[in-house]
């Protein structure tokens, strides 16, 4: 990134955007959907390089390019509750048909996460989002999002209660299944 | 999640997020062990945010090759390498003379999207006309095909019935 932001390398920047495309892809597209994600994606690597000249020198690039992410999705969920619209990603789920039948169950199940997640509140869903698809540590998180750690923790306990919430039948056949495993 | 019935006090409900995750120190950690073998509330919160997890992995974003369909066939190639002078010419025009202010450059870029979004559905155009023209040709081909083998037919059966001796 160093050589981005002195220079404006095209080539480097391009090389950047490889390495970078498919995590910022698959957190946008959990923020807001396929469709959306999509442009959310293109439009934090416009910034990327928009503000390559306002990154600092060591500081840990990963940070930089999340918060980056976070804030465009933030945005785009503004947007939406502008419109008025009941929340980001929850059409394309249900515009989403079932495949074939050795699929659908994947498919069942990932709609009902879709649909869990969609529900949750904007600072919920970032926190549950980075931590848990994306590995960063509580504290990477808390960099990101300018919070506390303990913060991003509590948000990360509610987050999880909220979706156990929301996922509820299908939580009970699991936990059926543990208590008997833990019978047996 | 407050005071246990003996009078002790439950774990913080973000220290046990830290324990789900594995972020806690070998001291806490322990701490939060001994309790949660105490403690059926915690326990179950516990085993209840675990089956969350499972939960949440049965959601994988299709990567974009995946997504991809080979609709256009040898075309792709055709696309690919516009696509390639396309990515260049942007790359190219990304590159900015030093001193353009931040909002200058945004709405460089912006018009720069613009002009891939044309750029992108000039070539869509052009494939589905390249397309088009392609099952046209096949089909006019497969038509000269017939006549010409029915017209080698005609003169190969004249060929066979001139060539016959006449009968006496």
């Amino acid at each position: 990134m160093g050589m981005v932001a002195r220079t404006g390398d095209a080539a480097a920047f391009a090389g950047l955007v490889k390495r970078w495309e498919g995590p910022i892809r698959r957190l946008c597209v959990r923020m807001a959907g396929e469709e959306r994600g999509e442009n959310l994606a293109q439009e934090t690597f416009v910034r990327v390089f928009a503000r390559r000249g306002q990154y600092a020198e060591g500081k840990k690039f990963s940070t930089w390019v999340w918060q980056i992410a976070v804030n465009v999705c933030r945005e785009e969920w503004r947007k939406a509750e502008r419109r008025g619209e009941v929340s980001l990603g929850e059409r394309e789920v249900h515009e989403k048909q079932p495949g074939p039948a050795e699929r659908a169950e994947a498919l069942e199940r990932a709609v009902l996460v879709q649909e869990a997640l969609a529900g949750l509140g904007e600072r919920l869903r970032e926190v549950v989002i980075l931590r848990e698809y994306h590995g960063l540590t509580f504290r990477e998180v808390a960099e990101v999002l300018g919070v506390a750690e303990g913060t991003v923790k509590w948000r990360m306990a509610e987050g999880l209660s909220e979706l156990g919430r929301r996922l509820g039948p299908r939580l009970g056949e699991g936990q059926r299944a543990l208590a008997t495993d833990e019978r047996g | 999640m407050g005071v246990m019935m003996n009078g002790d006090e439950h774990i913080e409900r973000g220290e046990l997020a830290g324990f789900l995750y594995g972020e806690l120190a070998g001291e806490r950690r322990a701490v939060v062990e001994g309790h949660l073998a105490g403690c059926a509330e915690c326990r179950e919160e516990v085993a209840r945010w675990e089956a969350v997890r499972g939960e949440l992995q049965g959601w994988r974003v299709v990567e974009r090759h995946e997504a991809r369909r080979p609709v256009w066939g040898r075309a792709w190639r055709v696309a690919a390498a516009v696509g390639l002078v396309a990515a260049g010419f942007a790359a190219a025009r990304m590159t900015a003379p030093r001193g353009v202010s931040v909002d200058e450059m945004e709405a460089r870029l912006v018009a720069e999207r613009v002009e891939r979004a044309r750029l992108q559905t000039g070539m869509a155009a052009a494939l589905q006309q390249m397309e088009a023209r392609r099952v046209a040709d096949s089909a006019a081909l497969r038509r000269d095909i017939e006549t010409v083998a029915v017209r080698t037919q005609a003169a190969f059966e004249q060929i066979v019935a001139s060539a016959k001796p006449e009968e006496p």
